[in-house]
């Protein structure tokens, strides 16, 4: 009865807000992260980016000032709430935890669920409390507030979702274990060294060739400490790799990407968590090794919240299939430590972007949405991981495949395309913006920033240290004034905010100007070029502190150099700078005067968006109509 | 198969209630036999065997299976005996030379608290199986086992070299009998065919002739004291043999490897630019022969004392050959030391784990733990570079899953440095130096600080990284040869150019002793170019 009632209601209301009636005019927001305005222009003089070339000419193109940092996710939430870092909170991709000097994500929080304990089991009675970290109000919830409805498709920093008429979350957006996106790989050969972000796990072939294992998710809600598995096993079939992995049976050749693989860890009678993966074959009998993807939370059955509303994950696969969940499914550490080829990484691009592609057409086509938001990351992830092959400075410039070399071009034009997608499904009077949040620059040297503190005096190690591991592991806090930790941020260690702070927050402002002094006297010991352009004071940078995560300093590098991965996460190498040996070999996370990003619009505009944060305010100005 | 059969307390009392102590055998569990021969080659072994000789060696391989061993990377004993037992290369498990520490300086032996990942004995000891383990390379100061350690300085009588401490005490002088005076010349006469003294004295020299005093000169302090050393490890293992039965037994004889370093010319003069004095030849060319045939007798009461279920492998370290050319000593005096190792050891496997009549080839020092834990039916850790070379194996072994862990979790297995009085230092320094393994002089005083693998001399370096790399390019795994490299040359920078010369010089040694399937030069010329487009 009650039921039947909220139905009526609910029929009610819609016929109410006349919201089956299409609306007449829809703004299309289309993102490209990572556009860069140089390549982006030098490509539509080339004629190959004819349908961006066409907005350029008959509506407007121009840079966009980024955010500062200029990382994806303090870009993003600007984007989304136009407000600065300092009152949406997100600073960089990680932040540090005062209590321990650690790094954490930045970007979203899982807190741990609440458990029943019963008969000695621990049995989840909620999910973990999903918190994102992101301040401020985005520009769809605000206007639906106005009684506009929006659609609003993997936008970066937008998990948990908003309450809004449609929604499916980007970027933060957990695998099945709870990581940003933890691959495992199976090989017969040795490993130099694994990262956290790999499971390696050796092939041990039986000498029919055979293999059994128990591939491990996540951790059993009744037992922690022990993961909940299924099983696995390969065979040869001639030199292809049969799987039978938890009921699904399928044959791979060497290069070859499977089909989604759904797997169900069984935890408790009945219950299960259904997770998604997809398995690539580096190697083919009698050596195999092959790659197995993240596991994705199953958008049928998701173990936590994707989308808005939540039934909308589900509904989606029956329109356009299943589709990777993960905040950033193109993970980049694969084709950094070469357990992906760059054939096989670009055909996961491919993959992700027909994904994207779809949702957003379908989207698209059910003109439901006064405003449509969606996001594409691929020009992103395939600008950071091929500028070796457009940078000829770059050290791994010289072997990069001709595939390789084309692999930015190749996805501007994949961009391009999709404009034109977009274009034949316009109507008249919809509008058109297309936004990056930065550009790009080259990353051949990677600054080791705790090194330059530790050399300057600001850090201490401990006696007989000369070098630390991540996590500050060798630092002696009693000592040490300052601490680089994230992509930009420098920290102080100040007493009464860090666990063991030892500078008096009268002493800060003091410390800054020294700090600033002498940071900006870096130089490249090779060249004798300076390392940074700019510094930028935190307190003014970031007035309101919203969350208390804001750097005290904020590091502007020169194109070319970056934080290094050890500094991101407190670590003290040897030297100040190392070679950029890795494919990840362009960057962003610099002066943002150096890589702003782009706007096209489809029509002239006297006063277009000269920021990302100008981006919701321009939008909710235009005419939505209804 | 002869075996007294010694009920201790405990087993006798759990004897009785099982009513089973009659010396009947047929239901206990099989027993695994690893016997170390440091330095035997099948250059010797085979022609031996074909002549009627080695009795014990022929059985062995006609009735199981066998191969040549590579040795890849550094040719240096206790190196590689830590890596048949830990599975592991020197970088991962520590021991990188003789003598600690690994910079200049003074230097005292290896010991086992400097080796940084478990060895199978401390895996099976964890697994509940029982081990012995006796006159294994570094393994003092003996550690605490499921079973008996005797170590290689036991025959020093230093404290700590045997667990459980008073296991041989009654026993030390009936087992330590080859020492003695009347027991060394029996021992003696069996090898050298004059008068032989240990530690003569001017006397004794004065009454030989010429030839027998060179002959002494030759094998005075390292063959003869080594084959002392021998005879106490060999009277350990029939001691044990006959008194207990362990899922695992390893011992370890180094004979072989002493005499013919020493004496290779005189034992086959080919490839050297003259010949030996005819005399001193005649009393020294045997010796060589004569240390396999020693080899053969422990080997046949090993075969003596096992039972139908049980199983043996044999391994060398690395082969021998003459000390000219490429394989050229630098030295004091190359004279003394004119045997040279080569990277081609032994491999054999006899008894029902093993498969009959197999030879394999491509088997590498770093497959032999895989091997011993798939023999043993423990797990393989992911981190073991090596593979099981199922051909060796029975098929009721070989069909037997494969177990594996990710690792054993399980570093350091003692840990710190234990004090050894200098006088015995001194003498197992004096051995090695006669070895020509070490120049450095002995300084009192214990040697415990910190090392790092890569700041260690660059003629170690250049063999330890060089060998890896060669590993992983055969093992078609170019990926981890190049970080090798490259971790070597951020490392040593001074080096960066030198880490892939030498990788070539070692690759260009082995392809003179090893077939093209087993070491395909496509490999190397593949790894090359990809190195010349990843700078």
């Amino acid at each position: 009865m009650k039921q039947l009632l909220s139905t009526l209601l609910a029929t009610l209301l819609l016929v109410a807000c006349g919201a089956s009636e299409p609306p007449e005019r829809v703004v299309i927001v289309l993102g490209f992260d990572g556009m860069d305005p140089n390549l982006a222009a030098r490509w539509m003089d080339e004629g190959l980016l004819p349908n961006f070339a066409r907005l350029r000419d008959e509506g407007h193109f121009g840079p966009l000032a980024t955010s500062n940092p200029p990382q994806s996710p303090v870009a993003w939430s600007a984007f989304a709430t136009g407000l600065p870092a300092g009152q949406h909170g997100i600073y960089d991709f990680l932040r540090r935890d005062p209590t321990t000097h650690s790094a954490a994500y930045a970007i979203s929080e899982t807190r741990p669920p609440k458990t029943l304990n019963v008969f000695g089991l621990k049995v989840p009675y909620t999910g973990g409390a999903l918190v994102n970290r992101r301040q401020g109000e985005p520009f769809w919830t605000r206007a639906e507030a106005q009684g506009h409805q929006t659609t609003t498709l993997r936008v970066p920093v937008t998990y948990p979702p908003d309450d809004v008429h449609r929604m499916l979350a980007g970027m933060g957006v957990p695998d099945l274990l709870g990581t940003q996106g933890t691959y495992t790989l199976y090989s017969t050969s040795a490993r130099a060294g694994g990262s956290g972000n790999t499971r390696f796990r050796r092939l041990r072939l039986d000498r029919n060739g055979q293999f059994t294992t128990a591939f491990e998710g996540p951790a059993n809600p009744s037992d922690v400490s022990q993961s909940m598995t299924v099983p696995l096993t390969i065979a040869p079939e001639g030199t292809a790799i049969r799987f039978d992995f938890d009921d699904n049976a399928f044959t791979l050749n060497e290069g070859q990407w499977s089909d989604w693989i759904r797997i169900e860890f069984g935890y408790f009678g009945v219950l299960s968590v259904s997770g998604l993966v997809r398995v690539h074959v580096n190697r083919a009998y009698p050596q195999p090794e092959f790659y197995i993807s993240p596991i994705q939370i199953d958008p049928v059955d998701p173990a936590v919240p994707i989308s808005s509303p939540s039934k909308y994950s589900e509904r989606l696969t029956e329109r356009i299939g299943l589709y990777h969940t993960i905040g950033m499914p193109e993970e980049t550490w694969s084709l950094n430590e070469g357990d992906l080829s760059d054939d096989a990484y670009l055909e996961m691009i491919r993959t992700t972007l027909a994904e994207r592609e779809a949702m957003y057409y379908d989207a698209l086509d059910r003109r439901d949405s006064r405003i449509v938001t969606a996001v594409f990351v691929q020009t992103d992830r395939v600008s950071h991981m091929f500028y070796r092959g457009i940078d000829p400075e770059h050290p791994l410039h010289a072997e990069v495949s001709e595939t390789g070399r084309n692999a930015i071009a190749w996805i501007y034009q994949e961009a391009d395309r999709i404009v034109g997608q977009t274009r034949a499904r316009m109507k008249p009077g919809d509008r058109l913006m297309i936004v990056s949040d930065h550009g790009f620059a080259p990353f051949r040297k990677a600054v080791h920033l705790n090194r330059a503190l530790v050399d300057l005096g600001y850090l201490k190690l401990k006696p007989g240290q000369s070098t630390s591991a991540e996590g500050f592991a060798a630092v002696d806090w009693s000592q040490s004034r300052a601490y680089a930790l994230g992509l930009n941020g420098v920290f102080i260690n100040q007493s009464g905010r860090e666990q063991f702070g030892e500078v008096a927050p009268g002493a800060t402002q003091a410390l800054k100007k020294n700090l600033i002094r002498d940071l900006s006297a870096l130089k490249d010991p090779a060249t004798g070029e300076p390392l940074i352009r700019r510094l930028f004071d935190g307190a003014t940078l970031y007035a309101g502190n919203a969350n208390g995560d804001a750097p005290d300093i904020v590091v502007g590098y020169h194109a070319g150099y970056r934080a290094s991965w050890q500094t991101t996460l407190g670590g003290v190498p040897g030297t100040l700078l190392s070679p950029n040996n890795s494919k990840w070999s362009g960057d962003h996370c610099i002066d943002p005067e150096l890589v702003p990003g782009v706007v096209f619009l489809s029509e002239p505009d006297d006063a277009p968006p000269r920021s990302i944060r100008d981006v919701g305010q321009w939008i909710l100005g235009l005419p939505l109509g209804g | 198969m002869k075996r007294r059969h010694p009920c201790t307390l405990p087993t006798l009392m759990l004897a009785t209630v099982l009513a089973a102590c009659s010396g009947e055998h047929e239901t206990s569990r099989p027993q695994l036999v690893f016997l170390g021969v440091d330095g035997a080659t099948w250059e010797v072994i085979k022609p031996m065997v074909e002549a009627g000789e080695l009795p014990n060696f022929g059985q062995v391989l006609a009735e199981g299976s066998h191969g040549t061993m590579m040795t890849l990377g550094p040719q240096v004993s206790p190196v590689i005996w830590t890596t048949f037992v830990t599975g592991l290369f020197g970088r991962q498990h520590g021991i990188l030379d003789f003598t600690y520490p690994y910079t200049p300086g003074p230097k005292v032996p290896v010991q086992s608290g400097q080796r940084l990942e478990p060895a199978l004995w401390n895996l099976a000891s964890d697994a509940g199986q029982s081990v012995a383990v006796v006159g294994y390379f570094a393994s003092h100061p003996a550690e605490e086992v499921n079973g008996v350690m005797v170590t290689d300085r036991a025959i020093q009588n230093l404290s700590d070299s045997v667990y459980p401490a008073d296991y041989l005490a009654e026993h030390q002088k009936d087992l330590n009998s080859g020492s003695s005076v009347s027991g060394r010349r029996k021992l003696f006469a069996r090898f050298f065919d004059w008068p032989h003294r240990f530690n003569a004295d001017q006397a004794h020299l004065a009454s030989l002739n010429p030839a027998q005093r060179e002959a002494t000169s030759m094998v005075a302090r390292r063959v003869d004291s080594n084959l002392i050393a021998s005879e106490y490890l060999r009277r350990v293992t029939r001691f044990l043999m006959d008194r207990e039965r362990f899922d695992l037994l390893i011992t370890y004889f180094r004979n072989v490897d002493y005499a013919s370093h020493s004496l290779w010319w005189y034992h086959n003069d080919d490839g050297y630019p003259d010949k030996p004095d005819p005399a001193v030849d005649a009393l020294l060319e045997p010796v060589v022969a004569e240390s396999y045939r020693y080899a053969d007798d422990v080997l046949g009461e090993i075969l003596d004392r096992m039972q139908p279920q049980d199983s043996l492998l044999i391994v060398s370290d690395h082969g021998f050959g003459s000390a000219t050319g490429d394989y050229a000593i630098n030295g004091p005096n190359p004279h003394r030391l004119n045997g040279n190792h080569r990277p081609d050891g032994i491999i054999a496997g006899f008894g029902p784990a093993f498969a009959s009549g197999q030879e394999v080839a491509g088997v590498t020092i770093l497959d032999v733990m895989p091997l011993l834990l798939k023999l043993m039916d423990l797990p393989l850790a992911d981190d073991l570079p090596g593979t099981i070379p199922f051909d060796l194996l029975s098929p009721e072994v070989a069909d037997r899953p494969v177990k594996t862990v990710p690792d054993y979790n399980r570093r350091n297995v003692s840990g710190g440095i234990v004090e050894v009085d200098d006088q015995a230092q001194q003498e197992a320094l004096r051995q090695l130096r006669g070895l020509g393994y070490i120049n450095e002089d002995f300084e009192s005083g214990q040697r415990d600080e910190e090392f790092e693998f890569w700041q260690i001399p660059p003629n170690m370096l250049l063999e330890h990284v060089a060998g890896e790399v060669i590993f992983h390019i055969l093992r078609d795994n170019p990926q981890v040869a190049r970080s090798i490299l490259r971790q070597a040359a951020a490392s040593r920078p001074e080096l960066a150019r030198v880490f892939e010369n030498y990788v070539r010089r070692i690759w260009s040694l082995l392809e003179r002793r090893f077939p093209s399937d087993v070491l395909d030069p496509g490999k190397l010329t593949t790894f090359e170019s990809g190195q010349a487009a990843n700078p």
